[in-house]
């Protein structure tokens, strides 16, 4: 109840380690290029290795 | 404190404590050269005794190629869950983290992301880079 409704995400560039989180309308700004990005590369569902994680 | 889940989509985001996810579950990218940037919407569902989720954590994402060696730089953040006064008493309580981790893949293979929460391994999501040259060669 009450809670943050605006839309957020962390990002972690990997290159460098750095991290940002991001709110509101740069979230909005980020999705269309992420979607984009993503179209532009083909993406499956193809199945995993066995998981070696432990139960909790 | 654990991660039930976490799944790879094309798009994720995060908002009033839930998650808003396009795509979900993709564990195979088809660029179409290598070396190739990708791009991972990561959501995180962790669960945890709200005694727990109160104190500060720190959570890191790693990845790792098809040798266990490690991709670029680990990205480390820290965060702290509001307790939630509506919980059911004895049920966990919840946070849906959305993480968009951005690296160079130089090769095909199987990769994967780590998650460890406060130095402790906690989850495997494995996802692989096929070049879709070769897909369709």
């Amino acid at each position: 109840m009450g809670a943050d409704i605006e839309p957020h995400l962390i990002l972690i560039d990997h290159a460098t380690g750095e991290t940002a989180i991001l709110e509101g309308r740069p979230v909005e700004e980020l999705a269309s290029t992420l979607v984009e990005q993503a179209r532009a590369i083909q993406t499956a569902a193809v199945g995993i290795p066995p998981s070696d994680d432990e139960p909790e | 404190m654990r991660v039930d889940w976490a799944t790879l989509a094309r798009y994720a985001e995060s908002s009033g404590g839930l998650a808003t996810l396009v795509g979900a579950g993709i564990d195979t990218y088809y660029p179409p050269d290598l070396p190739a940037p990708i791009v991972l919407p990561l959501t995180v569902q962790l669960r945890g005794g709200q005694d727990e989720m109160v104190q500060p954590h720190q959570i890191s994402f790693r990845i790792l190629d098809a040798d266990l060696e490690q991709v670029g730089e680990e990205g480390t953040l820290g965060f702290q869950s509001e307790p939630n006064p509506n919980i059911e008493e004895g049920w966990e309580a919840g946070v849906l983290l959305t993480v968009v981790s951005q690296f160079v893949a130089e090769k095909e293979g199987p990769y994967s992301i780590e998650i460890a929460i406060d130095g402790e391994h906690k989850k495997t999501v494995p996802f692989r880079v096929l070049s879709a040259a070769d897909e369709a060669g």
